[in-house]
């Protein structure tokens, strides 16, 4: 474990403007309470013929893969990683629509093709030619950090030398309906597709590093406090989203701490779905990148942080029972 | 590399039956579980299935669980295995707190969701029946199936179709290599669903008779369904715990064959560069390999490619190999983990289970072990694990040195 492991490139769709920082510059909060994806202008990304037979979370996995391949120091990745809670969604829920209303005869295998969660991590190898490690997770609200944590150790002990680590969550006008009973504690539904390429290369275009990627199974808050007095970690991203279903062990944890961090949210942007934890890596990074932080990520914003923007620890979790914690530092280089 | 990665425990159920025991008598029988299909509500009993041979309420009762584990298959068979792993590893609940529990799934809760869809869909989503939806996603499943067995530190899932499992083990070994985790449990479970039996069926790649791979006559798989798990170890840990150790986890590798999401490339190779990887971390020459527990499902492409691969890199004279689908049913998503018990049976007890069903060469020298033959001296087994989209996992039990 002595290589170091940076963050070289991003790219994200979600209900922000697709490919863009734009959000950054105009943070407004979210009020439906479902959201769709603003769907990203594919020329040039995906040949047009391709294009036309990918479902939505298809696109836009290759759309974000793709504009993160083409932004980095890295031309074809050692390793693909995909984070995925429900896979291709919208395929499955056609395949079972059919069967319920057409039976078991006549049923299409290009949706069945699609429809396992692997398919996105396949098909953006089929697209790059890329033979290398290929793996996809699928837990519920860590998928993403359980891809991150494969590729930080892999890069970490030298396995690999780069990855690209993606999330994506696709969420239908069904499903939608079907998860504000499923998920109570949400409170803007949205989805999710975001790519970083990960390097151990040391290169001025490096946005953050990262130096710890943790998951922890229904932990007591004490236990998680104990990790983060240790370090005093000044500034904390939660995934808080304004529900008390959601934000209760966020605040038994707060009140755990030893010190007083400022602490930042971003699904009030960004919406909640099993994906969105990605969105909070993107988000933190882009502040250590930019070194300042939009007011609305303030959960108090009589609490500014003032200081330089050194470290960034995030922190989410999924029915108080997965919990991740990803901690990245600013990237500077000649120095540590 | 360097740290070395041990097997301390192992779990099974297949439609060759329940635990170790059962399993490696039916393997020595050469009995096979494949036969009707009664656990799902499908029209195609045409197709034969490995299933096993438990009702969901039967299997409740057994492991005395209730709502919702007793109407989620995939988790139940997943208990089964999960608990006798941990007892084969003598794993005690303060282990448990420092180990991370890893499962590979695709279907996940999919047999509740099919069961509850229509009713959602059809008539008003304000019913019981969306609130079973919950159970859908693969992670649940896992996490039922992790906290039926005590507090784990860490719970994931790795989901790549018919690898998954195999790459919740590579997961498991990477996290141990990094000093993460001392112990891993790792593995798969998978039940069968009308959604993917319908789904293999729409691509026309099911036999309606017993499965026969690597024959010339060979049709297509037949489904099944189980799970299975092992429990990785440190050596530190391994060696302090005085556990026995059963094998080596001596090497493995994932690739991508990034040719079609479900068919393989003529020459493999997302499978030659898999078994090539797996040796090069095991640090073993093809020479050394004395058995292969082939993916061989019984398709025509898959079985063509596979020996394709094992031809480039055995150019002489291919070493002893085999298929247990044909007993077992292609479990999927658990396959991985199955066949790597299937495996550490073969290593422990000195011999090759047979490829059962096999009659005509598809060509000469390819011919795969038919009968269970004996090899006391087996030392090195390569296990592949390949899934949609080209995810080509291979690897390497070998006989523990100390």
């Amino acid at each position: 474990m002595t290589a170091r492991c940076f963050v070289n490139s991003m790219a994200q769709v979600s209900c922000r403007q697709p490919l863009s920082d734009e959000w950054f510059d105009n943070p407004c909060a979210l009020t439906a309470a479902y959201t769709r994806a603003q769907e990203p202008d594919t020329k040039g990304l995906i040949v047009p013929s391709e294009a036309r037979r990918m479902s939505k979370i298809l696109k836009r996995a290759v759309a974000t893969s793709i504009t993160a391949l083409n932004n980095s120091c890295v031309e074809q990745p050692d390793a693909i990683i995909t984070g995925t809670g429900m896979g291709c969604m919208e395929n499955s829920e056609k395949f079972l629509v059919d069967m319920c209303r057409y039976g078991e005869n006549c049923l299409k295998p290009s949706l069945f093709m699609q429809s396992t969660h692997n398919t996105i991590s396949s098909l953006i190898a089929i697209i790059l030619k890329c033979h290398g490690y290929n793996n996809t997770y699928s837990h519920k609200g860590i998928s993403f950090e359980s891809a991150l944590l494969d590729a930080f150790v892999q890069i970490k002990n030298g396995n690999i030398g780069n990855a690209l680590v993606g999330a994506h969550d696709e969420v239908t006008p069904f499903m939608a309906l079907v998860m504000k009973r499923t998920h109570p504690e949400y409170t803007n539904i949205t989805e999710t597709s975001v790519s970083a390429i990960l390097s151990s290369t040391e290169t001025d275009s490096n946005i953050c590093e990262i130096t710890d990627v943790n998951l922890f199974h229904n932990p007591e808050p004490e236990f998680l406090a104990g990790i983060l007095n240790k370090t005093d970690d000044s500034l904390l991203l939660l995934g808080v989203n304004g529900n008390q279903l959601n934000d209760t062990p966020y605040m038994s944890l707060l009140e755990k701490l030893s010190y007083s961090p400022s602490t930042l949210r971003y699904k009030n942007i960004f919406g909640d779905n099993f994906s969105s934890p990605a969105l909070a890596f993107y988000a933190a990074a882009t502040i250590l990148k930019q070194q300042r932080i939009p007011a609305p990520l303030y959960c108090d914003t009589s609490k500014n942080y003032t200081g330089k923007i050194n470290n960034i620890t995030i922190l989410n979790h999924c029915d108080n029972t997965a919990w991740s914690l990803i901690r990245l530092k600013k990237f500077d280089l000649c120095g540590s | 590399m360097g740290k070395r990665v041990f097997v301390t425990g192992a779990g099974i159920i297949s439609a060759l039956g329940t635990g170790n025991d059962a399993t490696l008598k039916a393997l020595l029988e050469g009995k096979s579980g494949i036969g009707k299909i009664t656990c799902i509500d499908t029209e195609h009993t045409e197709f034969p299935v490995g299933e096993v041979a438990m009702s969901n309420s039967e299997m409740s009762r057994i492991l005395n669980v209730n709502y919702p584990v007793n109407g989620l298959r995939t988790v139940l068979l997943g208990i089964f295995a999960a608990r006798e792993a941990l007892v084969s590893a003598s794993l005690s609940p303060e282990l448990l707190r420092s180990a991370a529990f890893i499962s590979g799934t695709t279907v996940g809760g999919m047999d509740k969701t099919e069961r509850h869809f229509k009713t959602v869909f059809d008539t008003n989503v304000e019913t019981e029946d969306s609130l079973e939806m919950k159970f859908n996603d693969c992670g649940y499943s896992t996490e039922l199936i992790a906290d039926s067995l005590g507090k784990f530190r860490m719970v994931t899932t790795s989901s790549t179709a018919c690898s998954s499992a195999a790459n919740a083990i590579i997961l498991g070994a990477n996290l141990i290599k990094a000093g993460i985790v001392d112990i891993a449990v790792v593995g798969g479970a998978e039940a069968l669903t009308k959604f993917h039996l319908n789904g293999f069926n729409t691509l026309m790649i099911l036999d309606k008779e017993q499965c026969r791979p690597f024959d010339k006559n060979r049709s297509g798989i037949n489904l099944g369904e189980g799970a299975a798990y092992l429990v990785l170890e440190s050596e530190k840990s391994a060696k302090s715990r005085e556990v026995g150790i059963m094998a080596e986890l001596s090497g493995y590798a994932n690739t991508c064959d990034a040719f079609h999401q479900t068919a393989t490339s003529e020459n493999g190779e997302g499978a030659y560069k898999a078994m090539l990887k797996a040796m090069e971390m095991a640090r073993l020459t093809p020479a050394d390999i004395d058995y292969i527990n082939a993916h061989g499902t019984g398709t025509p492409n898959n079985d063509e490619t596979e020996l394709a691969a094992m031809e480039r890199i055995w150019t002489d004279k291919l070493p002893l190999f085999s298929s247990t689908k044909s007993l077992t049913g292609h479990t999927t998503s658990a396959s991985g983990s199955i066949e790597s018990v299937i495996c550490l049976l073969a290593l422990q007890n000195g011999f090759v289970p047979g490829n059962s069903g096999w009659r005509t060469p598809i060509k000469e020298n390819a011919n795969p072990v038919v009968e269970n033959t004996p090899l006391p001296e087996i030392r090195n087994i390569i296990n592949n694990s390949f899934g949609f989209g080209g995810n080509d996992s291979s690897i390497i039990f070998s006989k523990y040195i100390p």
